[in-house]
């Protein structure tokens, strides 16, 4: 670190290298125009600056966000708080950067420790950007004067303070130059990092959305963040501390990235928990004169954008399609590729938990379906994973969201080539013929004997999650296992919603198909439909294992399903469900559907 | 020595001050909602500002001159007995003052 001569500190100093009551006299005439309430009125211009930042980036398809919104903000919003014409904007971004990176040779020429010339070292940052900005701003301030205009930062800057003191020329520079640097840096750090964490802690987006968090959010990413992560101090007296004894003249470095992890200042710190209160971090230099003048700006510039950006990302409704949908266009090459090799792909769209989406595949018989299965979902993972994205059918890859089903809807042609399952135009129960009432009796007596074959599985199928947990059946109900299609004559069907892709589709349609045949064949009892909503109440009095370990031993359990379906491939089935539940034994749930998310 | 802090929501606080500590350490240790305490008491942040209940306002004193100009930067805005609370210290003829936290 850099270690100023008395002479470079008083041309370069500004109030962050003094102490009180000299720092006050700075901060004091710069204060008010920092303050909450002068920032709180900027809230229009902010939500106006992200809504255009936001559109130019999503329209990019691919991009680079720290590039195209992170950096963006800080600046454009300074930019409108000094009053300095748009076009300007880049230019400032650039000696911006090479101010506070004056040890970078991606963002500046003039590198700190390499250079062979002094020439600039009374300049703020030791840096010739130092320099032309401060031509800049004597020209900006002179255009403004000349105009008469009064409004602004800058203005405010230049009037006395209540000791009727005015700032010197070389104040005015170095504040200048450290209000460029400072507003273009660390909220910048602060937007990048709250992305990073969308991204990898999955149900922030949906908090963002609910509005439930919009007092705490903001500083909950600045803490998480830091965007500085340390300053350099000196001692001004012998203290000891921890300790440690520190004598006047050491200069201390404070870790703010250290203390906003404490364990004993935050439960669990390395979690993003967007309602934290009280939030105590120290991002801003809290406890101390040099606090950070710009708070209420970072704040409301982190709140804001990511209001907006949650407002516009995936998810914003089910049953919808669209770039606000699906941004980078996967669902389009998915559906490109589906129509390119075959696959009569009938519908896509927006589930209730983003970003989670359902494909329809047309019917066929049951062979060649599952075969078109498991192909269009090879597919489209391809397809998804070509552009960095991994896509998953798996039952419950997020925890905190909706799961993923794979339904069996079947229906059977009689000798004639008519739907077997229908005498009448119209469906529902009340068009329920003979066969489909044994149908649904052979599934309601085998009900867990039929259960779905991973550890993951038992995450999607709980109760109240409209997944086939319970044993029932209805006509148009989610929350039933086997649901009764409401559309009659050719259409008639029959749901099954246990089943998930985790399985191997070509033996759970098996499954599906045998019980339903042994309903029919023993002419068991079909018990009556669910009449409860299956959230807040419901008929059913069992529903399917809890673990995939219950689950083996329901099949087991169940010698007449076993026959029906082979007892040679059961007999596989089940060494190879007990090898499963051997290697996941212990395994979080986290664990668990990181090993299966590879292949499903 | 007790202070005595009246919150936006009718609810009153009191708290034991020993004297020579300022009204925000004060506040900061009794947890009262709404003063926040970013600078650590050294006049740069307006983030305590208070309404000293007006039969102790002459007692608390004025505001110097630079607490005069923070206190335009206030988030509430300010009335006839506003104090940063960092610059009042608590004192013997103080025993007992009562503080208003403005809404915010």
């Amino acid at each position: 670190m850099e270690d100023q001569t008395p002479e470079e500190y008083l041309a370069r100093r500004t109030f962050q290298e003094t102490d009180p009551p000299e720092h006050s006299m700075t901060r004091v005439k710069v204060a008010k125009a920092f303050s909450k309430p002068v920032i709180a009125g900027f809230e229009p211009q902010i939500v106006q600056l992200c809504d255009e930042i936001l559109d130019d980036a999503l329209a990019l398809g691919t991009f680079d966000a720290t590039k195209e919104i992170a950096r963006q903000l800080p600046m454009r919003m300074l930019g409108r708080i000094i009053g300095t014409p748009d076009a300007d904007l880049p230019w400032l971004v650039e000696k911006g950067d090479a101010l506070i990176a004056n040890t970078d040779p991606d963002f500046t020429d003039h590198v700190l420790d390499r250079m062979t010339t002094d020439e600039y070292r009374l300049m703020p940052f030791n840096s010739p950007a130092g320099a032309e900005l401060y031509d800049y701003a004597k020209r900006l301030m002179a255009d403004k004067v000349a105009r008469g205009d009064t409004n602004g930062l800058l203005h405010l800057i230049l009037q006395p303070g209540p000791d009727g003191t005015v700032i010197s020329e070389t104040e005015f520079r170095n504040f200048f130059c450290l209000l460029v640097a400072a507003g273009n840096d660390t909220t910048r750090y602060s937007i990048a990092a709250g992305l990073h964490a969308l991204l990898h802690q999955p149900g922030l987006l949906k908090q963002i959305r609910s509005g439930a968090v919009d007092g705490t959010m903001a500083d909950e990413i600045i803490r998480w963040a830091t965007p500085t992560l340390y300053f350099r101090r000196t001692a001004t007296r012998d203290f000891e501390m921890h300790g440690k004894t520190v004598r006047a003249g050491d200069k201390v470095l404070y870790w703010f990235a250290s203390a906003n992890r404490d364990a004993a200042a935050f439960d669990d710190p390395f979690r993003v928990d967007l309602a934290r209160t009280p939030n105590r971090h120290l991002s801003f230099g809290q406890g101390g004169p040099h606090v950070c003048l710009g708070m209420w700006l970072a704040r409301l510039e982190v709140r804001v954008l990511f209001k907006e950006l949650a407002r516009r990302t995936p998810g914003a409704g089910v049953y919808g399609v669209g770039p606000f949908a699906d941004p980078n266009g996967i669902l389009d090459a998915i559906w490109q590729a589906a129509e390119a090799t075959g696959f009569r792909l009938e519908l896509i769209t927006t589930e209730y938990d983003a970003p989670q989406f359902e494909f329809t595949l047309a019917f066929d018989e049951a062979l060649k379906a599952v075969d078109d299965i498991v192909l269009s979902r090879q597919m489209a993972r391809e397809v998804a994973l070509q552009r960095g994205v991994l896509l998953t059918f798996l039952p419950k890859p997020l925890f905190d969201r909706g799961g993923a089903g794979m339904h069996v809807n079947l229906s059977f042609a009689d000798a004639a080539g008519n739907n077997a399952l229908s005498d009448a135009p119209t469906g529902g129960i009340a068009g329920m013929n003979d066969l489909a009432r044994a149908c649904i009796a052979g599934w309601m007596q085998h009900h867990r004997g039929m259960a779905a074959p991973t550890v993951n599985s038992y995450a999607r199928l709980q109760p109240a999650t409209m997944s086939g947990y319970w044993c029932n059946w209805g006509g148009d109900h989610r929350g039933v296992t086997a649901r009764v299609s409401g559309e009659g004559g050719k259409k008639a069907r029959l749901e099954h919603r246990m089943a998930d892709a985790s399985a191997n589709p070509y033996a759970a349609v098996a499954a599906v198909l045998q019980a339903a045949r042994l309903g029919f064949e023993n002419g068991y009892k079909l018990p009556p439909a669910e009449s409860a909503d299956c959230f807040t109440a419901h008929d059913a009095t069992h529903g399917v294992a809890e673990d995939l370990a219950g689950a083996y031993d329901d099949l087991v359990a169940d010698p007449a399903l076993i026959t029906a379906i082979s007892e040679d491939y059961c007999a596989h089935h089940l060494h190879m469900k007990g090898v499963e539940l051997g290697k996941q034994a212990g395994k979080s749930p986290e664990d668990a559907r990181d090993f299966y998310i590879w292949f499903v | 020595m007790q202070a005595t802090w009246l919150l936006p929501d009718g609810h009153r606080i009191s708290a034991e001050v020993p004297p020579g500590h300022n009204l925000m350490e004060a506040a900061l240790a009794a947890n009262i909602p709404g003063v926040v305490g970013e600078c650590g008491g050294s006049l740069s942040c307006a983030t305590r500002h208070v309404q000293v209940e007006s039969a102790w306002q002459a007692l608390a004193g004025g505001c110097s001159d630079f607490e005069d100009a923070m206190l335009d930067a206030t988030e509430a805005l300010r009335g006839p007995g506003s104090r940063l609370s960092c610059q009042i210290v608590m004192r013997a003829e103080l025993d007992g003052i009562a503080l208003q936290v403005p809404a915010t």
